[in-house]
């Protein structure tokens, strides 16, 4: 097998922030007297008129929030590289990943061996622009793009993307995102460590007999390898033949089966012509 | 066994591998008729170098409600375009700016009975790719009859043919459908005197055609130098033809380019007083 390293760049706690904790509040009383209880993104609390009662910050990246206390005081994680490991092994088992690598069968072979950072300061929602201003002031690393023994690609650990696409109601929810405008040009991605972590999915755990990942909408393992994907040219209609199952590369909460299909790994190899950046 | 129980035989093999080559050309699973995706373009008739939107809209003509879990933002990856220059063949793929590279989970589409949805985006520059020169010939063959080679979506002047297709994952089913438009005729024409000179200076550079439409360079950041020469390139065409065809897309991306290039500035210089010496 012809080794290849894919060189990645890590980076801890790009962003930290102080979210407010507790905010008493009441329910609201229409002009006929009628309670209006104050509803979250999920679940309604009902008081009656005049009751005070505690509102919680809900968002919960770490899954260790039991007390409902938000992120107050989290580091930012590391995107999770537990199926992108520096690793010869195959990942078997994706639920319970330990020391493989799933790019293994494309031969690319992860390596870290960059010095990581934890970079700026906290910023609750991230857009483009500022996403490349960390770019250019933090990745640099021209020395080793320029080698023709390593790809290098940069993963960055973000907490939101933009207010619209935050995971936060009413809109939608941007779990990873690889920059680049073509399907191969890519030079890294951003892994938004809290869209849709929020504490209720934790919760929906106590009602299942087996809680997996499955409880919340997309393992964040799984982003990180589906970024990686695209920075090889992988796309959402990487289909197995006689399907629409684009295994790791399906997008966000479509993913049923969790590894590259041979229409990915085939474009990793460069079985497609179509170069990587 | 007897003659005719082996033609029998041969006759369900050959049925069954017949269809199966058939999936396997297509990669489709079914083409639900109740759903019907169109492709529309208020402009049928544009320039060389003009950017034109187009339009994709998905109705229910059936009578009863259709829950599906993607979007047709091209962003996502499930909508596709393809461009030829005959009616009913030679189609080739169009892949505009960051196509398909949208990992986000949009809300949940509900389409009541003659119900559309709808979604547009320009169809302009197109990220052409970039082929390995250790490509086998087959290889090159299948990516160039697949794909635009050019970074213009319309090249030269003519009459194009455009159809639309978009995968549906519907809620209640894991595999996805496949919805196409019927294709639409638009006539491309080339420019006349100071216009054609013009069109004559950009329309052998993609980066022209990503900047008329983007507003932002292609040539990534760090290579500064070149950013520089092609931003003073497009202020000599604005100087030279400033009341050109091409002057005032020019000058609108030119604008949304500083307005941009101020705030990356502003984002550097702030990351830079908060990076750790």
């Amino acid at each position: 097998m012809r080794r290849t390293r894919l060189l990645i760049l890590q980076r801890e706690r790009l962003i930290y922030r102080k979210i407010k904790k507790k905010t008493k509040g009441h329910n609201k009383v229409n002009s006929l007297g009628e309670e209006q209880p104050c509803a979250g993104n999920r679940l309604a609390a009902f008081y009656f008129a005049g009751t005070p009662f505690e509102l919680y910050d809900d968002d919960d990246m770490d899954s260790e929030d039991p007390n409902l206390n938000g992120d107050d005081g989290d580091p930012v994680q590391r995107p999770d590289t537990d199926l992108m490991e520096d690793s010869d092994v195959p990942c078997t088992d994706v639920f319970n990943a330990n020391n493989c690598n799933v790019l293994v069968n494309a031969y690319v072979r992860p390596t870290y061996d960059l010095t990581g950072e934890n970079v700026g300061s906290f910023n609750a929602n991230v857009d483009d622009g500022l996403i490349a201003s960390y770019r250019n002031s933090y990745f640099q690393n021209q020395s080793t793009e320029a080698s023709e023994s390593f790809w290098t690609v940069y993963f960055l650990g973000a907490y939101q993307y933009t207010t619209l696409l935050d995971g936060d109601p009413p809109d939608a929810t941007m779990y990873g995102l690889t920059d680049g405008v073509a399907a191969n040009d890519g030079e890294g991605s951003v892994i938004f460590n809290e869209e849709n972590r929020d504490h209720e999915y934790a919760s929906l755990d106590d009602y299942n007999p087996f809680p997996t990942w499955r409880t919340r909408p997309v393992n964040r393992r799984f982003t990180m390898a589906h970024e990686a994907g695209h920075l090889f040219g992988g796309t959402h209609q990487d289909y197995t033949p006689f399907t629409t199952d684009s295994g790791l590369m399906t997008q966000g909460d479509k993913i049923i089966h969790p590894i590259f299909t041979t229409v990915t790994i085939n474009k990793i190899r460069g079985g497609t012509g179509i170069l990587h950046p | 066994m007897n003659r005719g129980y082996s033609i029998f035989i041969a006759t369900i093999v050959c049925l069954v591998l017949s269809a199966f080559s058939q999936i396997a050309h297509n990669q489709v699973i079914e083409v639900d008729p109740k759903l019907e995706l169109k492709l529309t373009t208020p402009k049928l008739a544009s320039l060389l170098g003009e950017v034109t939107r187009f339009d994709f809209a998905v109705t229910n003509n059936s009578k009863e409600t259709v829950i599906f879990r993607n979007s047709l933002d091209p962003m996502s990856g499930y909508l596709n375009i393809f461009i030829s220059k005959n009616r009913n063949r030679d189609f080739k793929q169009y892949i505009g700016p960051g196509w398909g590279k949208s990992d986000a989970v949009f809300r949940i589409v509900s389409l009541k009975p003659d119900e559309t949805v709808r979604e547009s985006a320009p169809i302009f520059w197109h990220a052409k790719p970039e082929l390995s020169v250790a490509s086998a010939d087959h290889v090159i063959k299948r990516v160039t009859e697949d794909l635009i080679m050019t970074n213009y979506a319309f090249p030269e002047r003519g009459t194009y043919y455009i159809k639309a297709s978009c995968l549906i994952h519907l809620s209640n089913r894991t595999e996805a459908i496949l919805l196409e438009s019927e294709p639409i005729e638009v006539t491309i024409d080339e420019p006349a005197g100071e216009d054609l000179e013009v069109w004559n200076k950009i329309k052998n550079s993609g980066d022209f055609a990503y900047f008329i439409q983007e507003g932002d360079f292609l040539i990534p950041s760090y290579k500064t130098e070149e950013r520089a020469k092609f931003q003073r390139d497009v202020e000599q065409i604005l100087n030279d033809h400033p009341s050109s065809f091409y002057a005032q897309s020019l000058r609108q991306s030119l604008d949304k380019f500083r307005a941009k290039e101020v705030r990356r500035q502003e984002n550097i210089d702030k990351l830079r007083k908060e990076k750790p010496h």
